[in-house]
């Protein structure tokens, strides 16, 4: 169930903190952009039938975000990951 | 105070740094990815140098207090200084060109007020094609779905 908070929806009630080591993400999306990309990945998958949905997603969701941003998540779940190895 | 696990405020000091002292480099390898979009997960920051022994490039080492630490026999050259042990030096790119021509093959990126060089997708998976190395083999068919979603896709991207 979607709770509503400020700025959008927290789809797990968590506030974005349901991965051990993620901060609270900076992409909040509400239900209607939720129904626009998914519409948009469902037209790039017809157009790409080989490629991989979870990748389209993902991207679709990187691309919302700033570069900046996207080099923080990526190094957030990497650097995280050799952490909690330690 | 720096981030833990992200991107530390060091290395983005440090590539503005980089960058204000007009410093030829370009960020390469996943990171590169990351920047324009794929949803990789990535534990370094790699850039290549045209040339380590720039004057530009020793003084942006010294205004940002990081020492260079040469190369030694399998161990490749590196920065020393806090917060700046995940910037990794390039020096060459499997299956790509000089970096005078790979360098047109790369995109500009803001900081601020400041300007750095990534190398493009397309660029990127020609490496990691030509480099083969198992990591790059897990990461091609998620590197190439991300260049033709970029292709296809009707979302405003940079």
């Amino acid at each position: 169930m979607l709770k509503k908070k400020k700025g959008g929806y927290d789809e797990r009630g968590d506030g974005g903190m349901g991965d051990a080591v993620e901060k609270p993400s900076d992409l909040s999306l509400d239900v209607e952009e939720i129904g626009r990309l998914r519409a948009e990945c469902d037209r790039l998958m017809r157009v790409m039938p080989d490629a991989d949905r979870h990748t389209v997603w993902h991207t679709l969701l990187m691309l919302r975000l700033s570069p900046l941003d996207r080099l923080r998540r990526s190094l957030l779940r990497g650097r995280g990951l050799r952490a909690n190895k330690l | 105070m720096d981030e833990v696990y992200g991107l530390t405020n060091s290395e983005i000091a440090f590539l503005r740094l980089l960058a204000a002292h007009r410093v030829p480099f370009m960020v390469v390898g996943l990171s590169a990815a990351a920047l324009q979009g794929a949803p990789v997960v990535t534990q370094d920051v790699d850039l290549w140098f045209k040339q380590l022994d720039d004057p530009n490039l020793k003084d942006a080492i010294r205004e940002a207090h990081v020492a260079y630490v040469a190369p030694q026999i399998e161990n490749p050259p590196m920065f020393a200084g806090k917060g700046l042990d995940q910037i990794d030096i390039v020096v060459h790119m499997s299956g790509l060109g000089s970096f005078d021509e790979e360098y047109e093959h790369t995109i500009p990126l803001k900081i601020g007020t400041d300007v750095i060089r990534v190398l493009k997708l397309e660029r990127i998976i020609a490496s990691k094609q030509a480099a083969r190395r198992e990591k790059d083999l897990v990461n091609l068919p998620i590197l190439m779905d991300v260049l033709r979603t970029r292709q296809h896709s009707n979302e405003h991207h940079d």
